[in-house]
């Protein structure tokens, strides 16, 4: 009987606990998300190997909170491996309080850890508003092909 | 009654470790995903042809043609490339690579000024203009040091105008007016293949090949291609 009331104990725990756990992270994604994250220049959905295209995002940083953005951007293509050196990243990271003061500028320089695969990592954020524009460009022999470009943004606070 | 209440504070502790640990991820992540065709910066295409792709001729001994080629860079910077021109020879219903000897090559971007409305006002298509101003046009020669190379090499200008039976570029003569031969690089044949290392620029460039075929060539039909490779 004993046995029988740890075991179901246990089990409810583990699954309280999972759940606790997911909602936090994942089932409600809308608590977790950049607020007023948004596309403002888009990639062409044709691109020319050899040139370079701009991908602009912003955000808000409601309370100018300090904290470090960590940005990944993914580049795959559907029947070939992306190999190191195809495709050259940078970026910059437009920050200000207010439009009408001189705005911030900082480079974001990417590191390509894997084919295809760039990172820039701990960058130091405070305004409140955050323009971020990537410039993406590839060797002229780049393989033609559909290309995927996933770019996912991370912000971590202090507090 | 104890045992109910170790149940209770147990699962309350779970509760406030669970909420405890989700709260500390205080990281805030978007992922945004686009897709895009790609294609190549480069496209190549044979003028007055059937095929974009290649030239065909029936070529005799001491024949000349002209051909012209239009070259686009899509991207926006120049790109260094390797040009290849090819030679087949049909034999038997079918092509063949040809070693290129016998055939005798230059080629001339100045072709390109017949596209520009300021250099050709009457609108005059590429042949027509380059019989008007052969003069315009400067070579890059292949293969150098040969000895036919040399006539045809103080025989720039007056070649194109040259006439033998109405054939443009026919002149085996002719001499060198100025006595400028405007070569500016040299390449050679290997293996059928006529190389040359060019950087192009972006935007859209015109290019005419001037073949002139050895008074010993063997009569047939012959295949001319390009292919652009990374340098």
């Amino acid at each position: 009987m004993l046995r029988r009331r740890t075991f179901t104990f246990a089990f409810i725990s583990l699954i309280v606990f999972t759940i606790y756990q997911v909602s936090a992270t994942s089932m409600t994604p809308l608590d977790r998300r950049i607020q007023g994250f948004h596309v403002i220049k888009k990639l062409p959905e044709t691109m020319v190997a050899g040139s370079t295209y701009e991908w602009e995002v912003s955000f808000v940083n409601p309370k100018s909170e300090e904290g470090w953005m960590n940005i990944t951007l993914k580049i795959k293509e559907e029947k070939t491996t992306v190999s190191f050196g195809e495709f050259h990243v940078q970026g910059t990271l437009e920050a200000y309080d207010n439009p009408s003061r001189q705005p911030q500028h900082t480079t974001l320089t990417f590191t390509e850890i894997s084919g295809g695969t760039f990172q820039s990592l701990q960058t130091p954020i405070e305004k409140r508003f955050n323009n971020i524009t990537l410039r993406i460009s590839s060797v002229p022999n780049l393989m033609p092909g559909t290309y995927t470009f996933t770019l996912t943004i991370t912000l971590q606070y202090k507090d | 009654m104890q045992r109910k209440k170790t149940l209770i504070l147990g699962l309350t502790i779970v509760l406030f470790v669970g909420v405890v640990s989700a709260a500390v991820v205080n990281y805030l992540s978007n992922t945004i995903v686009m897709r895009a065709n790609v294609s190549s910066p480069i496209t190549l295409k044979w003028l007055d042809t059937e095929d974009p792709n290649y030239v065909e001729t029936d070529m005799n001994g001491g024949d000349a043609r002209f051909y012209c080629v239009e070259v686009t860079n899509d991207a926006d910077l120049p790109i260094a490339v390797v040009v290849q021109i090819h030679i087949q020879i049909l034999h038997e219903g079918n092509w063949y690579n040809f070693d290129g000897e016998g055939f005798y090559l230059a080629l001339s971007p100045d072709i390109s000024y017949a596209w520009v409305p300021e250099y050709n006002p009457d609108g005059l298509g590429w042949r027509a203009w380059l019989s008007a101003h052969p003069d315009w046009m400067d070579w890059v020669l292949a293969p150098s040091g040969d000895e036919y190379l040399t006539k045809y090499n103080t025989a720039y200008i007056s070649p194109l105008t040259g006439d033998r039976d109405g054939v443009l570029g026919y002149n085996f003569d002719s001499v060198d007016p100025d006595g400028d031969r405007d070569l500016r690089t040299a390449t050679n044949f290997d293996s059928g293949k006529w190389t040359l290392t060019m950087t192009i620029e972006p935007g859209t460039f015109y290019c005419v090949f001037w073949v002139i075929a050895d008074p010993a060539l063997q009569p047939a039909s012959y295949r001319f291609s390009a292919t652009i490779i990374p340098p």
